[in-house]
């Protein structure tokens, strides 16, 4: 084959308008994005080395050694993982019940629609405020209502087993209006003829919302697993704040983003703050990935199973 | 491969959202709060008198009239009243050297102060003064980016008279030196007290504390539960909620110390920080006392008859005498002793970095030796809690006033020959946090204090390596 140099370049740049549209936001991806990756990525492995002035002076795996051995890590990666285990399949079945209660005809549909919105355009520090006066042992609202059934005061925030399920209840309540937003444009691009046909083969409400509607979510459900987990695995802001800048009563809140912040901006231990950004950046990828698999699996087993029947 | 491209920008977004705001500030009892003082005006009428007649020569004056003009810009985490009290002085450093014009810029709390401190050094964009604790700045002075005042405190004409040098009291200098060189001057210094509740030690006719024993004993006389929960409704003390660097007045009075700066080394797994650590906890495990929790401050339960004692900074003082509640006296004591009576100063210095020009240099000694004058420093510990960084302040006709009217203000200067300043080598930070944190394990009941003396030890060992190796 003749290689022609300009054919080569109209192949790579033949599209320059599309490169130029792409550029702004390229840029920007590469300069506070794709860069802090890479050089995250190369200071987990700085041993020596001045900060100031990039000088490096050793290299090595002592950071990701000593990650995998501290005891603080560990935590985090636990605590993390639980928020995400928990709180992120209950916030998706959450918003998908009130997306669905929201679909149907009920009075007061976008008064009910801009409550569930709230929380998420409100900023998560005001949030947490809020949420901390509320959950505040001795003069907090949530204690109060109890007391009037006769329940005694629970230590919320300064009971560490306490900690991991309040961030769970936020987590959920926090995301629910977004959710249920992206539920409902899924719900309402559902063809109404589905539920038409499958009413005439005498399917009840049950039947309907577990062949009709949720098959149809799957795209939209899929969405959503993923950004959840990202955001869960994100956790810091309300942690920060609802604990007054500790990571709850003995650590009990310490996510992966807190024991990073801490380490870098406490500590100014650098490189091992990088070091578990990286790892972090790679356990979020790896779920993601993961996230992606199963689909393609579950995906690939349907058409099977499609193909299967209609061979039959 | 489109979807894997996108898939790594989208990772790339969770990672970059890592480093978040900072809202909140490290020690809250320096926000909020409105001004209180009544007497401002008076006393400030009276300094703008003095600081005319003092302080400058008339050879400094001409000289800067002829000078030309400079800008430097001063980094604070003072608000409410304190950062009144920054501003007036300012102003009045304004009106004597009218070519130099300083920029006060109020970056928030310490916490986030020492970020943008941290960041701005990476951007090499320093500010020419800020305040900084010595445990912050020795990463700078490690650095080579603080610069040594010897030249100009020694100059004849710019710098300090002999006498003038030992106003200042020797821990507050000591502070500031490292080595031969000296990087800061003391600015706003603080002591931790014992705060208590007069009417309460009254009514239970107990002596205000003056050794480990008597506190306990006290503490514990005075923790009362009026509903029968279980849980005390008074605690006999309430400490602040991070003991790391705190637990210092307690090893030194145990006759340890927390960290060996020389070798770098910590100082936990000892006879000494376990008697410390054996006394706070006894009181702990008795419920007599407990930290602030949500209270944030160890003062707040004290102000509203929920605690009859705390261990707080002198620096809360403008805040107790305006949040009170109405019917409770609040008066200061020295800390208990046990084989000695050590107690702790704290609070910030002010450095001027190596950047910018000589004459931003010159500018900006000028106006930290105008900051820490006499006459200034009264002025600042008058207006705020803090305590003056110069013995003479106390016979300042300023200060001596304040004095008559609030004796508390008094016991910085009987303290001060028991005074020490906290640990401050690179890496001192990351090791108390390793100490606070089995600290915290061991008040809770998770863990016993020989085991968590042992990694306190080890952790912070470690804790220091790394930090020194930036």
């Amino acid at each position: 084959m003749k290689y022609k140099p300009s054919t080569f370049w109209r192949k790579a740049f033949g599209e320059y308008k599309a490169w130029l549209y792409l550029a702004p936001a390229l840029i920007i991806l590469f300069v506070f994005q794709m860069y802090p990756i890479i050089k995250s990525f190369l200071m987990g492995f700085y041993t020596e080395f001045d900060y100031l002035h990039d000088i490096v002076y050793g290299w090595g795996f002592d950071h990701f050694a000593d990650l995998a051995q501290d005891a603080d890590f560990h935590l985090a990666i636990r605590n993390t993982c639980y928020l995400t285990i928990v709180a992120a399949p209950l916030s998706i079945l959450i918003s998908l019940l009130f997306a669905v209660l929201l679909n149907s005809n009920i009075r007061l549909r976008g008064v009910f629609q801009s409550i569930y919105f709230l929380p998420f355009v409100t900023s998560m520090v005001a949030v947490s405020i809020v949420w901390a006066w509320m959950l505040n042992k001795d003069y907090g609202l949530i204690n109060s209502i109890l007391k009037t059934f006769g329940i005694s005061k629970v230590a919320w925030l300064t009971n560490p087993k306490m900690t991991l399920p309040v961030l769970v209840v936020l987590s959920i309540w926090k995301g629910l209006g977004y959710r249920v937003i992206i539920f409902l444009a899924g719900l309402q691009g559902i063809d109404q003829r589905y539920y038409s046909a499958a009413r005439l083969d005498g399917a009840g409400a049950a039947s309907r919302f577990f062949h009709v509607t949720v098959p149809m979510l799957r795209p939209t459900i899929f969405f959503l697993s993923v950004t959840t987990v990202i955001d869960v695995f994100k956790t810091f802001d309300e942690v920060y704040v609802m604990y007054s800048n500790e990571p709850g009563p003995l650590k009990s809140g310490l996510t992966i983003v807190y024991y990073i912040f801490t380490k870098f901006y406490r500590h100014w231990e650098f490189a091992s703050a990088a070091a578990a950004a990286f790892v972090l950046f790679l356990i979020i990828l790896s779920i993601t990935l993961l996230q992606f698999a199963a689909v393609r699996l579950a995906r690939w087993y349907e058409e099977r199973r499609q193909a299967h029947e209609e061979m039959e | 491969m489109k979807r894997m491209t996108a898939l790594c920008m989208a990772a790339a977004v969770t990672l970059s959202m890592t480093a978040c705001s900072s809202g909140s500030n490290g020690q809250s009892t320096e926000t909020t709060a409105p001004a209180a003082s009544s007497q401002t005006e008076t006393t400030a009428a009276e300094t703008k008198a003095e600081t005319a007649a003092t302080e400058t020569t008339a050879a400094e004056m001409t000289a800067s009239a002829e000078k030309e003009e400079v800008e430097i810009t001063f980094w604070h985490a003072m608000s409410g009243v304190n950062e009144e009290a920054i501003q007036k002085i300012t102003d009045d450093f304004t009106k004597e050297y009218p070519h130099i014009k300083v920029t006060l810029m109020n970056q928030g709390g310490y916490l986030d102060l020492f970020d943008k401190l941290m960041a701005s050094a990476k951007a090499n964009q320093l500010p020419n003064l800020a305040q900084i604790y010595s445990n912050r700045l020795s990463w700078y002075v490690d650095k080579g980016l603080a610069l040594d005042l010897n030249t100009y405190m020694n100059d004849s004409e710019l710098g300090f008279s002999a006498e003038e040098k030992a106003d200042f009291p020797d821990m507050f200098m000591d502070d500031c030196i490292w080595g031969d060189k000296q990087y800061a001057m003391p600015f706003n210094k603080s002591q931790m007290v014992l705060y208590y509740n007069v009417d309460m030690f009254e009514e239970a006719k107990l002596e205000v504390p003056t050794t480990w024993e008597e506190w306990a004993d006290a503490a514990e006389k005075l923790t009362k539960d009026t509903d029968g929960d279980g849980e005390p409704d008074i605690y006999g003390v309430v400490f602040a909620n991070n003991l790391s660097t705190d637990i210092a007045p307690w090893v030194r009075q145990a006759g340890g110390d927390t960290i060996d700066e020389e070798a770098g080394k910590p100082m936990f797994d000892t006879p000494e920080m376990k008697e410390a650590i054996e006394f706070l906890n006894g009181m702990f495990q008795n419920q007599s006392a407990r930290f602030a929790g949500e209270d944030k401050n160890a003062n707040t339960p004290v102000q509203q008859g929920r605690a009859a004692m705390c261990v707080a900074s002198t620096s809360a003082l403008p805040y107790i005498e305006s949040d009170t509640m109405e019917g409770i006296t609040i008066n200061a004591a020295a800390l208990p002793g046990h084989k000695n009576n050590a107690q702790l100063y704290y609070g910030t210095n002010v450095t001027i970095y190596d950047t910018g020009s000589d004459a931003q240099k010159e500018a900006s000694w000028l106006y930290l030796k105008f900051l820490t004058s006499t006459e200034n420093t009264a002025y600042f510990a008058a207006q705020t809690g803090y305590i003056p960084v110069r013995k003479s302040a106390e016979t300042d006709p300023v200060f001596a006033e304040v004095l008559a009217q609030k004796p508390m203000k008094q016991l910085c200067f009987e303290c001060m020959d028991d005074g020490f300043q906290g640990e401050r080598c690179t890496g001192s930070i990351n090791a108390l946090d390793a100490l606070g944190d089995q600290i915290d394990l061991i008040f809770s009941g998770e863990k016993e204090i020989d085991a968590a003396l042992k990694d306190a030890q080890a952790n912070g060992e470690k804790a220091i390596a790394e930090a020194q190796s930036n």
